[in-house]
């Protein structure tokens, strides 16, 4: 809203010409200064051309000067507008942090960069690593070089519609993939793209029988190849149309090698690379192998600094705390040696990585030395809140939601 | 009292610089062209008036060629000064980096709002690029920077030039000690420094005097205070009589608070001192955008579950954490436990990770005591965690409950259940756990 009302003011500043201040400069040159040198050269009297030019040249500054005063008059609108879009709070926010300021310790600066160089690698943006590791003097770990450049050159592909690089890649990763507890259902989807874009009908069932029979107990293989029978190929043009809508993190560009000829056998042609793996769950193709990517080799599935930067500035921690500071005052300290927040940030499901428990008695986070305790019952007390029930050397205490008595030595610890 | 934090978007509190900055060249740049119009004119009117007096009685044919030669010359200092007005405000067919940030913003804040066909080339959300160029650039890392900004086309939105000067100023201060750069920024923004009674300036004077103390130039240095300090007089009397026992002592005194005076290492806080100047001129935050979008994102996410940084300083002997792997998305798991053939195995929570077998040490199910990370959670990252280290833990008034094996949060339709170890697992995997 305030944003629109800024961006209105600059324009009418621009484009009004009562705020023009070269205007009158254009007049002076293109009048006065050329008629004095026409008549310069016709012999007239240069005492009384050049007297005269002076005179216009005395009134355009007056009118240049008027124009600078109109045009900054017109600025003020838009300070205003800015003004009200964007009071002055950030420089006091980020004072609140400057004792001592943030990361500047050398062990943190360097985690720091490492983990710019990553995020930057992530994206592929290599140029943009090689400068840092001029600048820095840090050398960008080769081993994760060579596997940022081997998942951009495969999702490269795989977003021009080739496949068979993402499924050389399963192949090579086979046991990985199978193995326990989280076997993977890639292959099968990969096999599965390529099977629906096929369009001739014989070809297909042929790429089925070798390649999509082999998922017959883990997946609707059956059904997938009926449905075949009724429906149309997926068109390659659609595979172009959907790209747009991704992100353009891994730039096709990064994949120059060609891609290689592996394992299988049928000219896969153009194939939409975003199939929706199933129906309920949107899962990209190009995501689900990105996620097994990182999985194999104990990457983080997303950039921990674009996860934590988007949760602190757009995803509103940053608002959080800072409402907190200025509700509880100077009473909390300096931010820099708080151990914990004040209150709670909220995170959405995609943000929980480990289980937290608060004991819905003393309302404190459990730790390793206040662990969480089931009773007898299925409730579950941090182990304090335990040991006040079972004040004045009693060995059992009664549970505070339902009538149950739990013994001490039967109250389990528990691990999320 | 500050004021109330505005913005209807409370997401765009870090956004206050990418507006402010601009807005304040601007009012800057109304400076400067007021002094170009000043300097320009005067230079004009006396050419003109040179003009007149040597040539306007008499104009004959052989000087009238050099009449117009020079009224070309003064022609075309109105030109020149036409387009420096040109370039310093803002005009409606040419974008000035004010607008293009204020239509980015625009876009940002109402993603809904229908294309403009002219911005369909403009950076999408680039917040992260972004604030990691304003890092860099107050690191003094401005090729890494500029690199960074012309791959993502985004230099209409982040201040490499304005941070340039700041790192030239820098340096010269720091690396030359030479204090005339930042002398003419200080002249190039006198009326703003006296406006907010900064005295960066007698900061940068004071300096110079003692190195002209430093190299025992007695005369020069009392001709340079009686030009330069004596003016701060009256609100700095006790630093310039400090500085004038200098003339006295030179750089090897014994007297300590001479000698601090003469430490090199003050040329460090003269930086400082005008970093904060430089940053407070231009609206611009003490800290990077970086650090402080990532001191509170990681505070959100940071538990005592999370893997411990030890700093390298503690003589701890840190033990090796494993990283569980990232959650399956949850069809895979369904795999496992519904459809699996190898309907006798018991899932192992760290099972290889990039082929690593598990060893006794780190089998949940012998030790479920044992500390383990989440290789997804930020916060436990081994660079990350280092950062997460100096900042404080979330807060949280209810439980949530993750399970280890599928990384989905328990609610009442996926119910934790506990085991007899004491290990709790999500109800979706437990029957299978059992069987
Ligand atoms: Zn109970
Ligand atoms: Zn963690």
């Amino acid at each position: 809203m305030e944003i629109s009302a800024a961006l209105t003011a600059l324009e009418s500043l621009a484009s009004s010409p009562s705020t023009s201040s070269s205007g009158p400069l254009t007049i002076l040159l293109d009048k006065h200064f050329s008629t004095a040198r026409q008549k310069l050269l016709s012999g007239e009297d240069a005492a009384l051309v050049l007297s005269d030019l002076q005179k216009q040249v005395t009134r355009a500054k007056k009118d240049v000067e008027k124009g600078l005063k109109g045009w900054y008059g017109a600025l003020g609108g838009v300070g205003k507008a800015v003004e009200k879009a964007f009071p002055p709070n950030l420089a006091g926010i980020s004072e609140a942090y400057d004792d001592p300021p943030l990361f500047v310790r050398e062990e943190a600066r360097e985690a720091l960069d490492r983990a710019v160089m990553d995020s930057m690698a992530r994206r592929g943006l290599w140029e943009a690593v090689a400068a840092m590791e001029e600048e820095t003097g840090q050398i960008y770990n080769d081993e994760k070089r060579s596997l940022a450049e081997e998942l951009g050159r495969i999702v490269g592909d795989m977003e021009n519609g080739e496949l068979s690089s993402a499924l050389e890649w399963c192949n090579e990763n086979t046991a990985f993939l199978r193995s326990p507890p989280h076997p993977s259902s890639l292959p099968y989807y990969l096999h599965r793209t390529i099977f629906l874009s096929l369009p001739n009908p014989s070809e297909a069932m042929t790429y089925a029988r070798s390649h999509l029979l082999p998922f017959l107990s883990t997946h609707p293989v059956l059904e997938l190849i009926t449905s075949r029978l009724y429906i149309p190929p997926v068109s390659a043009s659609t595979s172009t149309a959907s790209s747009s809508s991704y992100p353009s993190g891994h730039n096709p560009s990064t994949s120059l090698e060609p891609p290689s000829n592996g394992v299988v056998d049928v000219d896969m042609g153009k194939v939409n690379p975003y199939p929706s793996v199933n129906g309920e769950n949107e899962v990209s193709l190009i995501n689900m192998f990105r996620g097994e990517y990182c999985r194999r080799h104990g990457l983080p599935k997303e950039d921990p600094l674009g996860v934590a930067v988007d949760l602190g500035g757009r995803g509103g921690a940053l608002a959080v705390v800072e409402k907190a500071r200025r509700v509880m005052g100077e009473r909390l300290g300096n931010i820099r040696a708080w151990e914990e927040l004040p209150m709670e940030v909220p995170l959405p499901a995609s943000r929980r990585y480990h289980s937290v428990f608060v004991c819905p008695v003393s309302k404190e986070q459990a730790t390793e030395s206040n662990p969480p305790k089931m009773l007898t019952c299925g409730h579950v007390l941090a182990s304090e809140s335990f040991d006040r029930l079972l004040k004045g050397g009693r060995r059992s205490a009664k549970c505070p939601y339902c009538p149950v008595e739990t013994s001490q030595s039967a109250a389990q610890r528990l691990y999320f | 009292m500050p004021p109330a934090l505005s913005s209807s978007n409370p997401g765009l509190i870090l956004e206050e610089p990418l507006i402010r900055t601009p807005y304040e060249l601007l009012r800057r740049s109304h400076r400067s062209a007021q002094r170009q119009v000043e300097k320009d004119f005067t230079a004009i009117s006396s050419a003109l008036n040179a003009l007149i007096k040597s040539y306007g009685g008499k104009t004959s044919e052989e000087n009238r060629d050099t009449v117009v030669s020079k009224l070309d010359q003064a022609g075309e200092r109105v030109r020149g000064l036409k387009r420096k007005l040109d370039d310093l405000q803002p005009q409606l067919e040419q974008p000035s980096p004010l607008r293009s940030r204020l239509t980015y913003l625009d876009n940002l804040s109402n993603p809904n709002k229908p294309a403009d066909p002219k911005a369909s080339d403009a950076p999408g959300d680039s917040t992260l690029d972004r604030y990691i160029i304003d890092h860099l650039l107050r690191s003094g890392r401005i090729k890494s920077a500029d690199t960074l900004a012309a791959k993502q086309g985004l230099d209409d939105l982040v201040d490499v030039r304005l941070f340039s000067e700041l790192a030239r100023i820098e340096s010269a201060l720091v690396d030359r000690q030479s204090v005339t750069e930042a002398l003419a920024w200080c002249g190039e923004n006198r009326g703003t420094l006296k406006k907010t009674q900064n005295t960066l300036e007698f900061t940068l004077r004071l300096q110079e005097f003692i190195e002209l103390c430093r190299r025992r130039d007695t005369v020069g240095a009392i001709a340079y205070s009686r030009k330069h300090l004596s003016t701060w007089a009256s609100t700095h009397l006790v630093e310039i009589q400090q500085g004038m026992t200098l003339l006295a002592f030179g750089e090897r005194t014994g007297v300590g608070a001479y000698r601090r005076m003469y430490d090199r290492a003050r040329w460090m806080s003269v930086r400082d001192r005008f970093r904060k100047t430089f940053l407070d001129l231009y609206a611009l935050p003490s800290q990077s955008l970086l650090a402080l979008s990532l001191s509170a994102g990681l505070s959100a996410l940071r538990l005592p579950s999370c893997v411990t940084h030890h700093s390298e300083k503690a003589p701890t002997t840190s033990p090796h954490i494993p990283l569980l792997p990232a959650a399956p998305p949850l069809h895979n798991l369904e795999d496992v436990l519904l459809l699996s053939p190898h309907s006798s195995f018991v899932p192992h929570l760290t099972a290889p990770i990039g082929g690593d077998p598990s060893t006794p040490a780190t089998d949940l199910h012998t030790h479920p005591e044992a500390q383990v990370g989440n290789i997804d959670c930020p916060t436990c990252g081994p660079d990350v965690k280092v950062l997460a280290a100096e900042v404080p833990m979330s807060h949280h008034v209810n439980s949530t409950i993750v399970c280890r094996i599928s990384g989905a949060v328990m609610d009442s339709d996926n119910e934790p259940l506990a085991f007899p170890n004491g290990y709790v697992y999500s109800a979706k995997v437990g029957p299978r756990m059992t069987a």
